[in-house]
Formats: structure tokens, sequence, C-alpha cells
């Protein structure tokens, strides 16, 4: 029994020291890969409103790193890691809507979000939240997914954050927002409130504000298009006044564009992307 | 204020305790170090596996604990009934009743609904309308393999082939040993039950052979089972799009998901049967490489087959009848084991194609034509033997898409779909899943390979001990590695809804 355990409990061993070592190798590519242009001071994050809705070749000196079904706690991560290896950024600019922050934590997420580069972003603290306020489904949906072949051979040939396929600005070519209003009629309207809201979310905003003002670096908060029949998802604005008070949101929900702007209600497509990002431009968003 | 919260891991309802899961990494040292140090006296031991069985099972879902509960209980009297029993009636009523009754309790699960749908659609060609109800029945997990395991009992007892056991705890961690619970091997109780009417000892040989099996598993599971499944998904969720080559390449994708998983998974089972000093039976023989349809049912899913070989098949008369009764019984055997699967036409067709692949084998005498290992005592097969495999494999691989559809017609169009080059072709598919695929092409030849060179052995990786131990030790970190990377999207073992 003893020969057996004392086997068991070396294999386990040199197994954890294979995946440190393969963890530490993949760090090795991260200064290549993380690599933006000197030119670039502003880097947006957030989920698939802003992904589909900043066209960053039209903003100066700006790169979209947003990702449809984003989460809170890999923005912070990205956010560390991209400021980390480019010191010229000062500006980091976070989407923000009830869809970041109400992202489920009881249940798996998609194996594609996550990536080998984030686990060593976290502390103590961060290590811990997590384990607090997810559920197991989630955390080793997290460490299953994070090491997959793809992502490894993404992260040793890529040599611009975009080819490791975890952001960049996606050019939304859909024209659904009468089918999706004539849904959004049909359907029960999502009733939410700060008091149902994870502790996940306020943790990392909070983290990612801390860290930014550690760092020297704005930290900006931004609302996309929203179609004005919507009802507007307000809880946001509760939480951004409750949790972050003294940082600036510029909320953009509001404004009327064509409809012919909107990919569905919640979505700017292509043409919609276009002027938005325009008028970011033309009023000096983000800029010193 | 504890670092993990406890109350998210129990209240989390997507939470099951599969063999791949990290609850089950936690879950299994502790029952190993409770049973080998803590409870080591025979009895008590026993007491812990059934309070370990009954965890797992009710991880799964609680509610059916008093199910099991209920079918070892009705099982357990039965045998001592049957046993006492001087007359043959009334052997033959007790062991009637408890099997009626079970199978009953199964059918009410498994197959109330489809029944009663089936019904009302028949009546309602003839232009009735009934006002029948149907039950959002929820289906118990391990169902069909605990009901079977536990009605053989009964049925051996009657037959005389073992002595009824007074012994309730005993004959609890029978029915319910977790390794085999959810999802087979279906074991005999002249196997499994002595194994727990008497002290077991460590073996460290066993022990390593049943971690090399575990290993084994988890690849044939997580890198082959799991990554076929996201490209069969792929290509079944949406054949009507896809030309002859892909949907082809789906079914042989399916091929593969169904052996890795279910293989995979009765690897694990045993492999962590003999951690605890416990034997299961063997349940599959590297059936891909069978020469005909006969010799692929001795390698597929043995414990089912021979289940129904000896209480379905041999009471019917097997073969030792007229050739229409013959016809006969071997039709009621893959009916119903195509039924056993599951509520649905797709399964009962599947079991009639497997049953008119059969039918004229047995006719012939050619049913054991076959009873030796492919290539016997040589490397490489001969070039008959390689069509054979190959045109069997292709015969499997059809009755797969069957079984694999939602319903009859998709399967009929999935077919004639692979005979027509129509649509979106292998180019297209491949956007973005192109590593994805040719990893997971390899790995089914790195399995198949090591299956090839293993083939008298019981499972792929169960090497000789005359390999040096680092090389032994380097393929078994590689092995592990290969799973940490090359896992794919992780999927519920398919035979977990039978």
């Amino acid at each position: 029994m003893r020969r057996f355990l004392i086997r068991v409990i070396v294999f386990g061993a040199i197994i954890a020291a294979c995946l440190i070592i393969m963890q530490a190798s993949i760090s090795f590519t991260r200064n290549r890969t993380l690599r933006l242009p000197e030119n670039i001071t502003t880097v947006y994050f957030g989920n698939s409103t802003l992904e589909a809705g900043i066209n960053d070749s039209i903003l100066d000196n700006s790169f979209n790193f947003a990702r449809s079904s984003e989460r809170i706690e890999f923005i912070y991560c990205k956010i560390r890691l991209l400021t980390e290896v480019n010191p010229q950024i000062d500006t980091i600019v976070v989407g923000i809507d009830d869809y970041l922050l109400y992202q489920p934590y009881g249940a798996e997420f998609h194996h594609q979000l996550s990536h080998p580069y984030y686990l060593a972003e976290y502390d103590a603290d961060d290590l811990a939240t997590l384990l607090k306020n997810t559920s197991f489904n989630y955390l080793t949906s997290y460490l299953s997914h994070s090491h997959s072949i793809k992502k490894l051979r993404l992260s040793i040939n890529s040599h611009h954050p975009k080819d490791l396929e975890i952001g960049g600005y996606v050019k939304l070519d859909r024209h659904k927002l009468k089918e999706d209003l004539e849904r959004r009629k049909a359907g029960k309207p999502m009733l939410r409130s700060l008091d149902t809201l994870n502790r996940v979310p306020i943790y990392f905003f909070q983290k990612i504000r801390d860290y930014c003002k550690k760092e020297d670096l704005k930290f900006l908060l931004i609302s996309t298009p929203k179609y004005p029949t919507v009802k507007s998802d307000s809880v946001y604005r509760q939480f951004r006044r409750k949790y972050l008070k003294d940082v600036p949101l510029y909320d953009y929900s509001c404004i009327a564009l064509p409809d012919s702007c909107y990919g569905d209600c919640t979505h700017l497509n292509v043409s919609g992307a276009s002027v938005f990002s325009k008028y970011l431009e033309e009023n000096g968003f983000g800029k010193r | 204020m504890a670092i993990f919260n406890l109350q998210n891991l129990i209240a989390s309802r997507n939470y099951k305790m599969l063999f791949n899961s990290f609850i089950f990494l936690i879950y299994l040292p502790i029952v190993f170090i409770g049973y080998w140090f803590i409870f080591r006296k025979l009895r008590i031991q026993n007491v812990f596996v059934v309070a370990a069985s009954y965890v797992f099972y009710g991880w799964w879902d609680w509610r059916f604990l008093f199910l099991i509960f209920l079918t070892t209980i009705t099982c357990f009297i039965s045998g001592i009934s049957i046993q006492k029993s001087e007359s043959v009636t009334r052997r033959k009523i007790y062991c009637g009743l408890n099997i009626t009754l079970n199978l009953l309790i199964l059918c009410f699960f498994k197959y109330f609904n489809f029944f009663s749908d089936n019904i009302r659609i028949l009546f309602q060609q003839f232009g009735y309308q009934l006002d029948w109800f149907t039950l959002d029945v929820l289906l118990p997990v391990g169902i069909s393999f605990y009901t079977f395991q536990a009605i053989s009992y009964p049925i051996d007892v009657y037959r005389k082939k073992i002595t009824a056991t007074t012994d309730i705890v005993a004959f609890t961690a029978f029915i319910s040993f977790f390794p085999q619970l959810v999802a087979g091997p279906i074991e005999r109780s002249t196997n499994l039950l002595p194994q727990f009417l008497k002290e077991r000892r460590f073996n460290y040989s066993k022990a390593i052979d049943g971690s090399r099996q575990i290993l084994w598993g988890f690849f044939k599971k997580i890198v082959i089972a799991d990554n076929c499944a996201m490209l069969a998904n792929m290509i079944f969720g949406d054949f009507e799009s896809y030309n002859g080559v892909v949907l082809l390449i789906g079914a042989v994708m399916f091929s593969f998901q169904i052996y890795g998983d279910f293989s995979g998974y009765s690897d694990i089972a045993i492999g962590v049967s003999k951690l605890f000093g416990i034997e299961l039976s063997r349940n599959f023989r590297f059936p891909y490489f069978s020469r005909d349809i006969a010799e692929f049912w001795r390698r597929w899913h043995i414990s089912l087959n021979t289940w129904f070989r000896d209480y379905v098949y041999i009471p019917l008369g097997g073969s030792r009848c007229s050739k229409i009764k013959i016809i006969r019984n071997t039709l009621v055997i893959f009916l119903l084991s195509g039924l056993w699967h599951g509520a649905n036409w797709t399964f009962v067709v599947w079991g009639l194609y497997h049953a008119l692949l059969f039918i004229p084998l047995i006719l012939t005498n050619k049913n054991r034509k076959y009873l030796d290992i492919a290539a016997d005592n040589r490397m490489l097969p001969s070039f008959k033997e390689v069509l054979s495999i190959t045109a069997t494999f292709v015969l499997v691989m059809i009755g797969w898409i069957v079984f694999r559809s939602n319903n009859i017609t998709e399967g009929f169009e999935y077919i004639g779909g692979c005979f027509s080059l129509e649509g979106k072709g292998l180019a297209e598919f491949l956007v973005g899943m192109k590593t994805t695929f040719v990893a997971t092409i390899l790995f089914i030849i790195l399995m198949q390979a090591v299956d090839w060179t293993q083939r008298y052995k019981s499972y792929g990786l169960q090497i000789c001990e005359s390999l040096s131990l680092p090389i032994r030790w380097l393929m078994y970190i590689l092995i592990t590695m290969l799973i940490v990377v090359f896992a794919g999207e992780q999927a519920q073992f398919i035979y977990f809804q039978f």
C-alpha cells in the first residue's frame, strides 16, 4: 500500500511540475504576442456590444480588445497583461451593461473565453473571491478549458493580441432589428436588481479601478448605443453609482441612431459602429 | 470564513459526479482512504461501500435513492424466498413476481411517455382522438443497468447457479457498487456478489493495473470521445448542409465517439474497482477489429449482450430449435437490446438492422466463424482480414447513424446524404477546426494502433512489466499531458442517458 501511495504522489507531483513548466513556457511568449504598436494608447474592453460597436480603425491610437460573452474577471486579466507589455497605454475603456454584470457564475462558461495567460494574473485574493462566489462547474470549466492545443498553438504563433482570438473588433453584418423587437415584445422583461448581483463583478470592477489608479491609467466606462424603444438596462447605472462613483461613465445608450445602424436592439452593425466610432473620434473621446 | 463556499458546491444543480469531474477526483481518494485505512473489517467495509455508493448515486439525484433501494430489497427478499422454497411452482412465482415488479418500474420510468404517445398517434391514424395523458417522467440515471443487474440475481438463485445470500449489506453493495452503478458493466451475481462476501486485501499489482486502466479510459473518453463529439455534433446538427464526404466523416466521428465514450467509461469503472480489490467483468474486446457482425456482438457491450443471451435468448430456445424460432429469438433480443437503449424508434430500428445482419450468419452457422483474434500470431492482418474488418466497421457505422439521429427520417436522410456531393465540403467545414480535426484523426489512429498491438490484453495500455520503469512512466506522463492539452469540450458519458 505504501509503495502504491508513494508512486501515486510522485506521479502527481511530476504532472503538477509538467503543468507548471507548460504554464511558464507559455508565459515566455507573452511579450511577443501581446505587443501592440507604439501609437496605441487607448484600449477598449467589453462584451459583444463593444466588440461590434467600436471600429478601432476609425479611432486614433485605439485598439478594441472586446469579446463576445466576455467576463469581467477576464477583462481584468487582459488589462493587466496588455498594460504590463505595453507601457505606452494610458487609457482603459470598459464597456458596461447588465449583460456583463449578470454573467452566470453557477454554470460552465464557453471554453473559448479562457486563456492560459489569465491564471498567472490572479493573486490570492482574486482566487479566493472566485472560489467563494462561483460554482465548481465554473472553476472546473476554467481549469479544463484554459489549456487546449489550439490556444497553446495560438499563443506560440501569435504576433498580435488579435491573433489569440480572445478579442478584437468584429464587423457585425446583421440587420435583424425588427425580428429582435418582435421577440422582445413577445418575451418577458428580465427583472434584475443590485441585490441579486454576484460579488465577482463588484470585486473585479473595483480591482480594475484600483489597478488603474496605481498604474496612473485613465479608467473610463462606456455604454454603447441601444435601440431607443428597448427598456433601458438601468442596473449598471445603479452599480456604477454605488461601487464606481469616481469612474466616469460615458453613457451613449440613449443616443438615437438611424435604424440601419442597429444589427439588433443591443448591437450596432458595421454602419452603426462606423457612425459611433466617428462620433467618438470627433468628440475627442478618451483623450487626455 | 471558509475559503471555499461549500453551499455553492452542494446547491449547484449542474453539479454531476462524472468520472471526469473534479468532484470525483476529491471523492475517490476519500473513499479509497476510508475503505483501506479506516473501515477495514469486512462487514463495516461493505457498509462503507454502500454509503459511498449511495452518496455517489444521490449526487446525481437523491430522489431516486428510494428506487434503487426498493429494487435491492425486492431482489434480496425474492432471492431468499426462492432459496427456501421447495416447490418449483413457488420458486417460479417468486422469481416471476420480482422480475415483473422491477421491469414495471423500469418500463414506467423509461417507456411510459413513449408508449402513450405512440398509442395516441396510432388511434389518431384511425380518426380517434384519445384523451390521453403524458407524465413528465424523469429518467433515473443508470436504471437500465442496475435493474438488469438486480433481476439477474433471483434468476440465478432459481437456476441454482448461486446460493441466496442473507447478508443484506453485501447484497446492497453488489447492486449499488458505485464504479459500475450508472453505466455498467452489468455484473452477474456469480461474479460480483462473492467478492463482497469475502475479505479483500490490497494488492499492489492490481492497484497499479487499475490505475493504468483508469488513465487509458480517461484518454479514450476525454481525448478521443469528447473531441469526436464536438465534430460529430456539428455535422449531425446541420447534416442537410454538408456533402457526402463530410457526412461520412461525421459518421466515423460518432462511431469513435461512442466507442471512446463507452469503452472509456468501462475502463475507468473496471480500473477504479481494481483499486478496491474488486474485479469487474470485461465489457469491450476491441470491437472495431471484428471481422463480421457476430464477432462484433461478442466484443461490444459484452455484459449486456451476454445478459440477453443468458436470460432471454437461451430461455426462448436459443439456436437449438427450428429456423423460424431462431429468427424469432434473434429478432427479439436485438429489438429488446435496441429498446433497452431508449424510448425512441431510432433505437428499435438500430436493433432491427443488426438483427437483419445477424440472422443470415446464424442461419448458415457462420456466427461462430471468428472466435480467435484477428491476425492471430501475426503482427499485421491479411488483405482479406482488412476487407472484413473494414466492411464490418462500415456496416456498424451505418447503424450508428440511425442510432445517433433524432428520428428515423433524419437517419435515413443522413444515410442518403452520404452518397451526395451537394452541399458544403470538407474545406468549408474545417474553417477554424483544422487543428482539432487533424489532432482527433491522429489520436484515433494512435488509439487503434495501441489497441491493435495490445489486442491480446484486456485494454490498450496494459503494457507488460518487462518495459523499464522510466519508459513506462514516460508513457503515462505523456498520456496524462495529452489528456490535459487535448481535452475536448466536456460532454457527459453517452450511456448515462440509458
